[in-house]
Order: structure tokens, then sequence, then C-alpha cells
């Protein structure tokens, strides 16, 4: 269990992380989702002890990590980027970490085989891969068999077997009571195999719930319309109990009514309409809209927040 | 799956915690092919200036000047320029992890910063201390040789300039090891020990003032020629221990607010 309360911070003027509180719990998949920039990696350093919170605190399993005595056993993480000295063999590298923390030296051929790199084992880290750099981040997670896992980004750099693979990791693991909270900026990654999900925007909560809650509230029908009488078409639907929203000059999006429905309704009061068009929500859409309001570095959007 | 464990703060236990973290080091350090190479090159250098030294104090010897210096001192005088390499590899066994990122792996297996400091400032201590030892051992016999007569020694020289460079060594090891750690940079922390060791004593020397002159014989490296000759002037080798032990708590207090105060 890790428990951020109130956890804040400040990088000179820029605020970070601002005041998140939530609990990520044993036994699931917990999904830590935002746009590039958005405070994941500082929230998890902090959690890890690495960066020290201008306000707040996180505890894993109720204490500070920096009081655990061979923090390994307790808690695996992966941050991004931080897999090994380039000059260190995976051998080397794991060695070293596990006499830090008295776990067996055999610890080490074995978390290698499990992630597949027996193979490099004596081969300078330096040479490696994106993917294989990842691989030898997660082994060194998985060294002291932790009942916790972070893992920032382990997708990155992986191919498609590697992604399946990981997933199946957290998700064996998860099962088997393990707390694992896996950090990603695309809702594709995580959504098949988080049981819960954490939505940040800036360093702020947006929202947090299980993936199902999620999708259920999202994955709503939404039907444009476009027509020269917005406002009178507007007027009538929510009448009859629908939701509208314009989203540009003649252009109405509706939520709550068949579509079926929505057009029945524009005849019978004689309106044009010169497009009638649904479109289905998916997580995906949900994740974009709700973060679109916090992108820090936002290009052209538009083009991805709607899929036709 | 194992059990939460908690840190106490029994000495046993900071013990345990700081000898596996002093392990880590070391094999963490040998692991590194430059690090090795350049504790294995600092050793070739200052064997092969030792008997250079040496066949030079014969060759002036033979020609009428007075040169007669015991071996292992002779030994000891190369370390002027062979200590560069031993500086070198405790600056880079703590900025290679800043540089590659390491230093957040390291931290999340030692999370408490006095032990990783001490740690590392153990593992660096013993390694210059054998190392230096050794090394004067090692190299007194070629030196020995060369110098022929004019190199003659007896054991007290032999010990008093193997301590000396051992201790020298695993002093030097602790300040470089400060200066890396507020540098967070090889090139800053190497080019800073430079000037300290090599720089500072030629610049200063050269400035005729009276309080600079003093100053300048305080320098790591000429504290270190005081311990290891046994000199008396200007001041010896128990007041010499003093200045170096001095000047690595500075610097290692340095790094130490550094490592502490700023995030990873």
């Amino acid at each position: 269990m890790i428990t951020l309360e109130a956890l804040t911070k400040d990088y000179g003027a820029t605020r970070a992380v601002n005041n998140l509180s939530v609990n990520i719990t044993a036994g699931k998949v917990t999904g830590f989702l935002g746009p590039n920039g958005a405070g994941k990696s500082t929230t998890m350093r902090m959690i890890l002890g690495l960066d020290a919170p201008t306000g707040g605190q996180s505890l894993v399993n109720g204490v500070p990590y920096a009081k655990l005595r061979y923090p390994l056993h307790t808690v695996g993480a992966h941050i991004l980027g931080t897999a090994g000295n380039p000059g260190h063999t995976p051998r080397t590298f794991l060695k070293a970490l596990a006499q830090s923390n008295q776990i067996p030296v055999r610890r080490v051929a074995e978390v290698l085989a499990e992630v597949g790199l027996q193979s490099v084992a004596t081969k300078r880290i330096g040479g490696f891969s994106l993917g294989t750099r990842q691989r030898l981040g997660i082994a060194a997670a998985l060294l002291g068999d932790p009942q916790i896992l972070i893992l920032d980004e382990p997708m990155n750099g992986l191919d498609a077997e590697g992604i399946s693979w990981v997933r199946q990791l957290m998700r064996t693991r998860a099962d088997a009571g393990g707390t694992i909270f896996v950090s990603s900026h695309l809702m594709s990654e995580v959504q098949q195999v988080a049981d819960h999900l954490i939505l940040i925007g800036r360093g702020e909560l947006i929202t947090e719930a299980t993936t199902q809650e999620l999708i259920q509230e999202f994955t709503q029908q939404l039907i444009t319309v476009r027509t020269p009488r917005a406002a009178a078409l507007a007027g009538l639907l929510t009448q009859r109990g629908a939701k509208v929203s314009t989203s540009g000059e003649g252009h109405l999006e509706v939520i709550g009514m068949p579509v079926e429905r929505v057009g029945a309704l524009a005849f019978a009061g004689g309106i044009e309409l010169h497009e009638l068009s649904i479109i289905h929500g998916s997580l995906e859409n949900a994740y974009n809209q709700l973060t679109h309001d916090t992108v820090d570095y936002s290009a052209e959007l538009t083009g991805g927040v709607r899929t036709k | 799956m194992s059990k939460l464990m908690i840190s106490e703060s029994m000495d046993g236990r900071f013990a345990g915690s700081l000898l596996a973290a002093a392990r880590a080091e070391s094999t963490k350090f040998f692991g590194l092919r430059t690090l090795a190479g350049l504790y294995a090159s600092g050793i070739l250098v200052t064997i092969a200036l030792g008997w250079l030294l040496g066949a030079s104090a014969k060759a002036s010897g033979d020609n009428g000047f007075d040169t007669v210096m015991p071996a292992p001192l002779l030994v000891f005088a190369t370390l002027q320029f062979g200590q560069l390499f031993f500086a070198a590899a405790a600056a880079l066994h703590i900025t290679n992890e800043y540089s590659s990122g390491t230093i957040a792996t390291t931290l999340q297996s030692v999370p408490r910063r006095a032990i990783l400091l001490t740690a590392k400032a153990l593992f660096l201590a013993i390694a210059g201390l054998l190392t230096g030892m050794v090394m004067i051992l090692l190299a007194t016999i070629p030196t020995a040789l060369s110098a022929e007569k004019y190199g003659v020694f007896d054991l007290s020289d032999l010990l008093s300039a193997a301590v000396g460079a051992g201790v020298y060594l695993a002093l030097l090891s602790v300040m470089v090891l400060g200066l890396g750690l507020v540098t967070r940079n090889s090139a800053g922390a190497i080019v800073s020990a430079i000037i300290l060791l090599v720089g500072l004593p030629q610049i200063l020397q050269l400035i005729p003032i009276h309080w600079v002159q003093t100053l300048t014989q305080f320098l790591p490296t000429n504290a270190a020629t005081f311990m290891a000759t046994g000199a008396s002037e200007p001041y010896g080798p128990g007041m010499a221990l003093l200045v170096l032990i001095a000047w690595s708590v500075v610097l290692l207090g340095a790094g130490w607010m550094s490592l502490k105060r700023r995030d990873a």
C-alpha cells in the first residue's frame, strides 16, 4: 500500500505536483496517467525518497521509504532512464544491488532469466537497446521479490511481445496480492491491465476511479449535429431530456438520446440538418478530453481529441 | 514476498547495512573498466617513475651530486604525479552515478544518505589505503635496483613511506569524493581535484608573500610529503596527518550537504 498525503513539489517557481492525495492499494494494478510533464515521474521519485516533497508526505506500508532498512525487499521500482551504468554488465549491476540489500546473489541469475536477458548477462549495458534496458530495469525491480512494484513508463521502447509480457507480469503479481503502480502517458497502454486509474494533469489529480467506472462514464454515445438552426434544435432536444453542448457555430454535441430520436425530432420541428453522426466514445477519447486543458506542450490537439 | 523491514538506530544494524552497502560499492567500482584501469595505471606509472627516478639518482650521484635518498621515499615523490590516477578514479566513482542516472537506483537500494556516504567513503578509503601501501612495497624493488647505493634505505623508511602513501591515498579519495558529490559532474570533479592537488601548490609557490607561502605548506600534497618523509619543519608527521584529515572532513562535509539537501 502506498499512501500519498497532500504531496506537493515545487521546482523553483514551478509547481510540479500539487496537493496530491491518493491511496494505491494491494491486489490491484493502478495506472497512473497523465500527459508528459504532468508530474508522474516526480511523484514516483518522491515515493522512493529520491526527491524531497515541498509539502505533504508519501508512505510505503505506513512508513516513509527512507525508513525501510533493505527497501528492495519491500518495494521494487524502475524509474525511466536509470537502468544501470553503461560500463557495467547486467550481472555486475544486479549483483551490487543484491549485495546492498542482503539479497542472495543467486537471485541475479533468476531475475535475468525471468526478463529474458541471460544471453546478455555479461555484455556492457551501454550497447543495449531501449527495450533491453527496460527489461533490465524491471529485473532490478524484481530482485528482492517485493510486494510493491513501481514502474515508470515500463512499456516505452518495448515491442508488442514485450508489452504483453509486462502486462502479464503486472497482472500475475497483482493477483498474488501485490501492489502495482504503473505510469504511462498513453491510455491504450494501461487500460487493458489496470484495475484502477489515477489521472493527473499539471501535477493535480483530475480523477480517480476504477477502470470500469471510467469506461461506463465516458463511453456513452456522442452525437454531433450540424444545422443552420442550432439554437432552435438545441432547445428542442433539451426539452426532451438530452444534454446538448455547442462546439462551434452551427455545431451541436448531444449526449443521452439515440440518434434516431434526434433525427425524428429535427424532422418534426422542420429543422434542416447538414450532418447527423455518431461518435463512439472510448476511454482514450475520455482521457484526451480530460487532460486536454492540462497539456503543457499542446500542439494542434483538436484532431486528436475526436476520432470519428 | 518478504515482510516489511524498518530501520532502528541500533549500532549493529547500522554496521550491517553499512557493510552491505560498502560491498556493493566495491562491486560497482571494480565492475567498471575505467576505474579498475585507472587504479592499475596509477600503480604501473608509479613503478615506472620510481625506477626512472632511481636511475636518475644514480646518474647524478655518479657525477658527484649529493642525491642519496631512500628508495621508498623516491617512490613516494612520484605520487605528485601518480596521485592523479587515484583522484580521477575516486571522482568518477561518484560522478558516473550522476551522469548515468544510476544514483537513483543506488539511493533506492540505500535510501539513508548517511549510510550511502559512509559506505562510499569507507570503500574508497580502504581501496586507497591498501593500494598505496602495496604500491610502495612493489615500486621500491625496481627503484632500489636502479638507484643502487644512492637509494639505500632501512625498514623504517619503507614503513613510513608505505603507511604514508596508504593514508594519503585513502584521505585523498575521501576529499575527491566530496568534490564529486558537490559538482556531480565528472569534468568538474576531476578539474577541481587537479587544481587542488597540482595547480594550487604550483601557482601559490610563485607568489612571494609570506602568508601565501605559509598557506601553501598546508595544501594536501605538501602535507602528504611532510607526513611520509617524517619532516620536522615546518611541521611533523602527526600535524601533517591532522591537516590531511581536516581537508577530508571539510570536503566530505560539503559533499554530505549536497547529498543530503539536494534532490537526487
